[in-house]
C-alpha cells in the first residue's frame, strides 16, 4: 500500500468522514457533525437536492433517480438508512476504535483500522440496495420506510475479505453463521440493537469485503464509517454500517432485527396475511430489477427521436436482458446494454425511441437475468413489503 | 382579579370557538399532539405521516412502540390508535408512481 493509502486509512479524522467527501466548511470553534451536513446536503436552494428524505431523524434518504446517469453514485448522494442514527463520534474514533472478532474461533482478535493493512487489499464496484427500496408500491401498503425507486445505489468498496480476517481468527468447524454488530446504538434500551447474521458460507465468499473505502474516500460517516460490510449480491440488511463486532456462532443471530424483521415469507402468502416469524426466512440476495434514469417522471418531450436511458441488476448471476416498452406494457423491444460490465455492479442500458403520437405515454423497463429471473409487473405482497422489483414505470408527455 | 379575567377570558373563547368540539375533533387534536411529543422523542413525525395501515395494524405497531419505550398511558394508546387509524388508513390507490 502507498503512503497516501496509509495516510488514508490511518490519519484521516472524524471531521473528514463526517464531511463524506464535501469539502468541510469550519468556524471558529464549531465543528460540522453529521446532521449539519445532511441539512445542507437537503437544501434545495443551490438546484435539486442531492437526496429525497423520507424520514429526517433518523435520517433515511435516497437518491433520486436522475442521479443514476452516473455509473458510480457520488458518496454525498448515495442513500443513507439509518436504525438509530450515526454512532457518537468517540465510537468511532480512529484512537479508540476496534474490530473484535470473537466467538468460534482459534485466536480472537482485536483490530485497529490500519492493522487491516496486514490483509490484501481488493476493491469491487457493487450495487447496495436497500431491502426496502420500492415498499411504497406495494399494495396493501407494508409499514416502515416508504421508499421508492431510490434506496440503492452503485459504487466502488475497497478494503479487505473477511475471508482473510476470519482465517486469520481460525473459524473453527461448529462455526455456522457470523453475527455482525455496529456502533449505533437506539435512544432507549428497550429498544433492540441492529445486529443481524450472515451463514459462513457468504461470509467466506471472497467478494465478501470489509470495505472502509467509498468511491475512493474513506468511507464516509452517514455510509458506515470507519468500517462496513459488503455482501455483493445481496440487500443491504447484510451491509452491517459502522461495524465493530464480528462473532462467530452456531445458530442465526438472536434478536428482533434478524428473528423477526427483515424476513419474507417461506411460501406464498395472500396480501395482509398475518405471518408469524419462523414462516419467514431472512432477506438475502436481491432480486433482478431495472431503472428508467432518463426521460424523469413527469417530463415533457418533443415528437421524434428520445433516448431512454437506465440501469439494471441483479443479485445473484447477471443481467442477461432488459425490454423497454412505450406504450404501457402493450409491446416490448429490447433495450442496448452499455457501459461496464462487471459482476455485483449494475449494467447501464439504452434505447432509442421515436416518440411519433402526442399525449400521455407510459414508458416502463423490465430486466431479465442468466437465471431466467424476470422482473414481474408488480412484485410479491409481504408483509414487510420487502424486495419490491416490479417493472419500473414513467409517465411522461409528448409536445404535439 | 386575574381569576376573573382568565375566566372571562376562557368563556368569551369558547363562545367565539362556535358549539362544544365533536369527540372526533378532541381525538383528532389529543392524537396529533400525541404524535408531536411522544413518538417523536425517538424519530420524527414522518415515519409515522407517511403509513396508512388498518386499525389492528395501528393498534400492532403503537404496542410495539409502547414496549421500545414510547411514554404512552393505556388511554393515550386508545386515542392515538383512534387518530392514526382515521387520518392514516389503508391506501386507496391501486397503483404505483400516482
Amino acid at each position: 500500500m502507498t503512503q497516501d493509502d496509509d495516510r488514508q486509512i490511518s490519519r484521516r479524522g472524524f471531521l473528514a468522514r463526517a464531511a463524506g467527501g464535501l469539502a468541510v466548511a469550519m468556524t471558529a470553534g464549531r465543528v460540522w457533525a453529521p446532521q449539519d451536513v445532511v441539512q445542507a446536503a437537503d437544501r434545495g436552494s443551490d438546484g435539486p437536492a442531492p437526496r429525497i428524505t423520507r424520514v429526517a431523524r433518523p435520517l433515511d434518504a435516497e437518491t433520486p433517480v436522475e442521479a443514476f446517469a452516473s455509473y458510480l453514485t457520488p458518496n454525498e448522494r448515495f442513500f443513507v438508512r439509518s436504525h438509530f442514527g450515526p454512532p457518537a463520534p468517540g465510537q468511532i474514533d480512529e484512537g479508540t476504535w476496534r474490530l473484535r472478532v470473537g466467538g468460534l474461533v482459534e485466536r480472537p482478535l482485536t483490530l485497529r483500522l490500519q492493522d487491516l493493512r496486514q490483509f490484501e487489499e481488493i476493491t469491487i464496484t457493487a450495487v447496495v440496495q436497500c431491502s426496502g427500496n420500492g415498499r411504497a408500491f406495494h399494495r396493501p401498503r407494508a409499514p416502515g420506510v416508504q421508499w421508492e425507486r431510490g434506496a440503492v445505489g452503485n459504487a466502488r468498496w475497497t478494503g479487505v475479505r473477511l475471508a482473510d480476517v476470519l482465517s486469520r481468527a481460525g473459524l473453527q468447524a461448529s462455526g455456522r453463521h457470523v453475527h455482525l454488530q455496529g456502533a449505533d446504538r437506539p435512544l432507549v434500551d428497550k429498544i433492540p440493537l441492529f445486529v443481524r447474521s450472515i451463514p459462513v458460507e457468504k461470509a467466506r465468499h471472497r467478494d465478501t469485503i470489509l470495505a472502509y473505502r467509498m468511491n475512493g474516500e474513506p468511507l464516509p460517516m452517514l455510509h458506515g464509517a470507519p468500517l462496513r460490510l459488503i455482501a455483493p449480491g445481496w440487500m443491504a440488511d447484510a451491509c452491517l454500517k459502522w461495524l465493530t463486532d464480528i462473532t462467530v456462532g452456531d445458530e442465526e443471530a438472536k434478536g428482533y432485527y434478524m428473528e423477526t424483521a427483515y424476513r419474507y415469507p417461506n411460501r406464498p402468502v395472500q396480501p395482509g396475511e398475518v405471518l408469524k416469524p419462523d414462516e419467514m426466512k431472512p432477506v438475502e440476495a436481491m432480486g433482478v430489477k431495472s431503472l428508467i434514469v432518463s426521460p424523469s417522471q413527469g417530463a415533457m418531450l418533443v415528437r421524434g427521436q428520445a433516448l431512454i436511458q437506465g440501469v439494471a441488476w441483479t443479485g445473484e448471476g447477471k443481467v442477461a436482458k432488459v425490454e423497454v416498452s412505450t406504450d404501457d406494457g402493450r409491446t416490448w423491444q429490447s433495450a442496448k446494454l452499455v457501459g461496464e460490465d462487471t459482476p455485483y455492479a449494475w449494467r447501464q442500458w439504452e434505447h432509442g425511441w421515436h416518440a411519433s403520437e402526442a399525449g400521455p405515454c407510459a414508458i416502463l423497463s423490465r430486466a431479465m437475468d442468466d437465471r431466467g429471473n424476470v422482473q414481474p409487473l408488480t412484485s410479491p405482497w409481504n408483509p414487510g413489503g420487502f424486495l419490491w422489483n416490479g417493472v419500473d414505470r414513467v409517465r411522461v408527455h409528448v409536445k404535439g | 382579579m386575574v381569576i376573573a379575567i382568565a375566566i372571562s377570558t376562557v368563556g368569551f373563547a369558547s363562545l367565539w370557538a362556535g358549539p362544544l368540539p365533536a369527540q372526533s375533533d378532541s381525538v383528532a387534536q389529543e392524537g396529533a399532539l400525541l404524535v408531536q411529543t411522544r413518538c417523536v422523542i425517538c424519530h420524527s413525525e414522518d415515519l409515522v405521516t407517511q403509513q396508512r395501515l388498518s386499525r389492528a395494524h395501528w393498534h400492532a405497531t403503537v404496542t410495539k412502540m409502547m414496549h421500545w419505550g414510547a411514554p404512552l398511558s393505556a388511554s393515550e394508546q386508545k386515542v392515538l390508535v383512534e387518530y392514526l387509524s382515521s387520518r392514516y388508513p389503508p391506501d386507496a390507490s391501486k397503483e404505483k408512481n400516482e
